[in-house]
């Protein structure tokens, strides 16, 4: 009798290898500008806080990293993105 | 294979040489013509958030005012682009909305610029101002955005999310509104 899959019980959670390696959305989409009026756009790329996230996190390449903050930052400055937040998403 | 005959080599040589001679000036003036249109010409967008608190004549009258000295400096507007009446994300002198407006231009001279953000900071009637610079791939985003090329795909998908979510959505709250009234009735009985 061969046991199910629910009998089976994992050290680990046997998902964590599934997951796809992680790309520049940038890169990969041709997308060449990144527009700071955009904020609906912007907010992928900040934590709860409004804090930059790491390149860690989203995959983004360096250069595309580093408009990304530039446009960040623009947003700040009109009043479109906020500097601090609690529970922004 | 190699040409061993001198005087053939020679006679092409001296055919090219004589080729490049004859056009060689409209060469020239068609890479400075190219390079002039291409380096003298810049865009740049200005945006600017007009104090809520004046009357709608007068954050029309301001708006204006800055597209007037853009044109009276030789700059041609591209694109003038007002958003309204926006949220802003912190207060500003204790205001928490403003009127949005975004321009774009194109000049040739860049010296104004100074003097131009200078009358900006001013301004008492604005809130906040940024002059940015477009790369080539900004002037082909904005050209784009105005045609409606950009963004379409987002609002299609919206458009069947909205269209689909309705359904699901009240059997949801359903469940949620049974989940929520079962546990007030044991709480009576007992």
């Amino acid at each position: 009798m061969a046991a199910s899959r629910e009998d089976v019980k994992f050290l680990s959670n046997p998902k964590l290898g599934l997951r796809g390696k992680k790309y520049c959305r940038f890169r990969k989409f041709g997308i060449k500008y990144i527009d700071y009026k955009d904020s609906d756009f912007l907010i992928q790329f900040i934590n709860e806080q409004g804090k930059l996230l790491p390149r860690r996190i989203t995959g983004n390449s360096l250069k595309y990293q580093r408009r990304v903050a530039t446009a960040v930052k623009r947003a700040r400055h009109l009043a479109i993105l906020p500097f601090v937040a609690d529970l922004m998403k | 294979m190699i040409c061993f005959n001198p005087k053939l080599n020679l006679e092409t040589h001296l055919h090219k040489k004589a080729v490049f001679a004859t056009f060689a000036p409209v060469f020239y003036r068609t890479f400075i013509l190219f390079f002039n249109n291409r380096l003298i010409m810049r865009h740049y967008e200005v945006n600017f958030v007009v104090n809520p608190v004046l009357s709608g004549d007068e954050v029309k009258a301001t708006a204006e005012n800055i597209q007037k000295e853009i044109t009276g400096a030789g700059a041609s507007i591209v694109h003038a682009d007002e958003m309204g009446l926006r949220q802003l994300a912190y207060p500003i002198n204790k205001r928490s909305t403003g009127y949005y407006y975004c321009i774009e231009f194109a000049c040739e001279a860049s010296e104004w610029l100074v003097k131009f953000e200078l009358n900006l900071k001013r301004n008492e009637n604005l809130l906040r101002f940024l002059t940015v610079k477009l790369d080539k791939y900004g002037i082909k985003y904005n050209d784009d955005k105005r045609k409606g090329l950009i963004g379409t795909r987002s609002k299609k998908k919206e458009a069947s999310a909205s269209a689909s979510a309705p359904a699901p959505a009240a059997i949801i709250d359903d469940k949620e509104i049974e989940a929520v009234l079962a546990p007030e009735v044991i709480d009576l009985d007992v």
